[in-house]
């Protein structure tokens, strides 16, 4: 687990958020609601990698006994 | 070190095509004036001097700014070379290969009613068609104007934030 991947999400919900800000002063809230839905699916992709990853480790710690 | 070459230039080229989108929001304003101060120049040649309607269009596209010119030049230019093609005719085959022009198809129709009416009738029917169609681009510019203001900012951060997540998710 190194560190980059918490600047990555970071890096998205910003940049995501910057988007967000425009598109609806440009009035298109409907895509702004489905680009913030799209990046928190993403994220979601990602975590649940990670919080897999983690229940294995919890499963190989246990089985030591 | 190639991997933040490629991010590097993943991250240019979205922002290069974000610009370009917003090239075009910016341009269309800018061509709609200068067709509206053509059009003005056509209606003074025509109702004031009288001029034949190819040599008014020739003088018109010379004093006409960049994209909208070639546009005149071209009708003027079927007039020359082919006797026998109505002005009509001329004006809406200039209209179809349309010059490089960043026009939406509402404006594009103005101006394709307007070749409808030109070189038909007589100067003062000209003119009140030629009035007519400086108020409708008038009212596009307007539009075109306020549309403007929006989506160039819009466009300038959504290909800059699209290569950044771009970049993210690749990287």
């Amino acid at each position: 687990m190194d560190i980059t991947m918490i600047y990555q999400i970071a890096g998205i919900g910003i940049l995501i958020a910057i988007l967000n800000i425009f598109l609806a002063q440009a009035g298109r809230q409907e895509q702004a609601q489905m680009l913030s839905l799209a990046g928190v699916v993403i994220v979601l992709l990602w975590l649940i990698q990670l919080i897999g990853r983690l229940f294995r480790d919890v499963e190989t710690v246990f089985r030591w006994w | 070190m190639a991997r933040g070459l490629g991010a590097a230039l993943v991250l240019a080229a979205a922002g290069m095509i974000g610009a370009v989108v917003a090239r075009a929001y910016q341009d269309r304003p800018r061509v709609l004036r200068a067709l509206q101060s053509a059009l003005t120049m056509l209606r003074t040649e025509i109702v004031y001097a009288g001029t034949p309607l190819p040599e008014a269009l020739a003088q018109v596209a010379r004093r006409t700014p960049a994209p909208a010119d070639s546009f005149f030049a071209a009708v003027a230019n079927a007039l020359n070379s082919r006797p026998g093609l109505t002005a009509a005719e001329a004006w809406r085959e200039a209209l179809a290969n349309s010059p490089a022009w960043p026009l939406t198809a509402d404006d594009e129709a103005v101006l394709l009613d307007l070749g409808g009416c030109l070189g038909r009738s007589d100067a003062a029917d000209q003119e009140k068609h030629l009035g007519l169609a400086l108020v409708q681009l008038a009212r596009l510019q307007a539009e075109a104007e306020a549309e403007r203001d929006v989506q160039v900012r819009l466009w300038r951060w959504l290909g800059v934030c699209a290569g950044g997540c771009l970049v993210l998710l690749l990287y």
